[in-house]
């Protein structure tokens, strides 16, 4: 009975976000051919080795590890589901989430940077959202900065034993946030303004995707709480093994 | 870690008021994507900026529906995946009571 509750609560909150689909996205993500060429280029370069890397840590968990198949299936599915939801946000814009927090807590880093860049280039391909000479910036600033973020806040409070609800919460919310600080001082980066530099554009893109974010960053960080603890008690009966999601 | 079922709640509750109040603190925004105020900020710093590259595919009208089937996509595949989580439980379950009889 206690079972068929706890699935209830999971099936409650997806059918609660399913409600929030009433309005499409179209938001955030740098757009196609909006970074000068250098600037793709060098983002696709400093992105490559991750996704390299990454592609080699997901082809082990199918060897070796294919009890943890279902986390990697649950984070893209996460990732897939959060990045095609638009919320309106305090800054009368709207922006939606990147999911990305679950993946790095579940699979660390590189896994989720896998993740990350195939919802990317899905959205890329398919929606014209976001692009692929932008998606080198963009798989830099959601699927490697995101998770990187969120990973590091979510074994750095582990260590301080702060209360893992607390410490999910954190590391998700503060890594969506700052890959939207990543998306500013790289547009910063392209685009400084002829007078105050790069200094006047980053506040300038910060006020645009950054303070957009932040409710819909702590939304994330509830949701991957909710998601997390949904995961916990399975990997209690034994049916999921992982090394990451520590205990306590 | 384990959350009771009124945390579980209040934090559904709290997303819920996340989500309602900035529509009814501010009535008449638009709340158009970042993304685009992104690219008219470009504009604005860079008049000259030309994008020099257009998605291989423009999906047009469809872009609402292929959002949409991003999303179900995602649901689905969560449904998917904590019920084969679910579903194993049980059946492991069964198999703990046939052994203990």
């Amino acid at each position: 009975m206690k079972k068929f509750k706890k699935s209830l609560t999971m099936v409650g909150i997806l059918v609660f976000l399913v409600v929030l689909a009433a309005q499409p996205v179209n938001a955030m993500h740098i757009m196609e051919g909006f970074l000068p060429i250098g600037w793709a280029v060098f983002w696709w370069v400093m992105a490559l080795p991750f996704i390299g890397f990454g592609l080699y840590q997901v082809g082990k968990i199918f060897k070796d590890k294919p009890e943890q198949k279902v986390l990697l299936a649950i984070a893209t599915a996460f990732t897939f589901a959060l990045s095609a939801f638009k919320l309106p946000s305090v800054t009368g814009s709207s922006s939606h989430m990147t999911g990305i927090g679950l993946g790095a807590i579940v699979l660390g880093p590189f896994a989720t940077v896998v993740v990350g860049t195939i919802a990317l280039l899905f959205q890329a391909l398919l929606l014209a959202h976001g692009g692929l000479t932008t998606l080198g910036a963009n798989a830099f600033s959601m699927a490697i900065v995101g998770s990187f973020v969120a990973y590091g806040i979510y074994k750095g409070l582990s260590k301080l034993n702060v209360p893992k609800p607390i410490t999910i919460f954190l590391a998700a919310c503060i890594g969506d946030l700052m890959t939207y600080v990543t998306t500013s001082v790289q547009l910063a980066l392209a685009f400084p303004d002829p007078v105050g530099g790069f200094v006047a554009s980053l506040i300038k893109f910060l006020s645009i995707f950054a303070i957009t974010q932040v409710p819909l960053a702590i939304i994330e960080g509830i949701l991957t709480v909710l998601v997390v603890n949904a995961i916990y008690q399975y990997k209690e009966k034994g049916l999921i093994s992982n090394e990451t999601l520590s205990d306590n | 870690m384990k959350l009771s079922a009124i945390t579980k709640i209040v934090l559904v509750l709290i997303i819920g008021a996340l989500i309602i109040i900035p529509q009814i603190a501010l009535p008449d925004a638009e709340f158009s994507g970042a993304d685009d105020q992104g690219g008219a900020a470009i504009t604005s710093i860079d008049p000259s900026y030309v994008p020099w590259f257009e998605s291989l595919f423009d999906p047009g009208d469809m872009e609402e529906n292929l959002f949409r089937f991003q999303q179900a996509l995602g649901v689905f595949g969560l449904i998917g995946c904590f019920g084969y989580l679910y579903k194993k439980s049980r059946k492991n379950e069964q198999v703990d009571n046939q052994l203990s009889k």
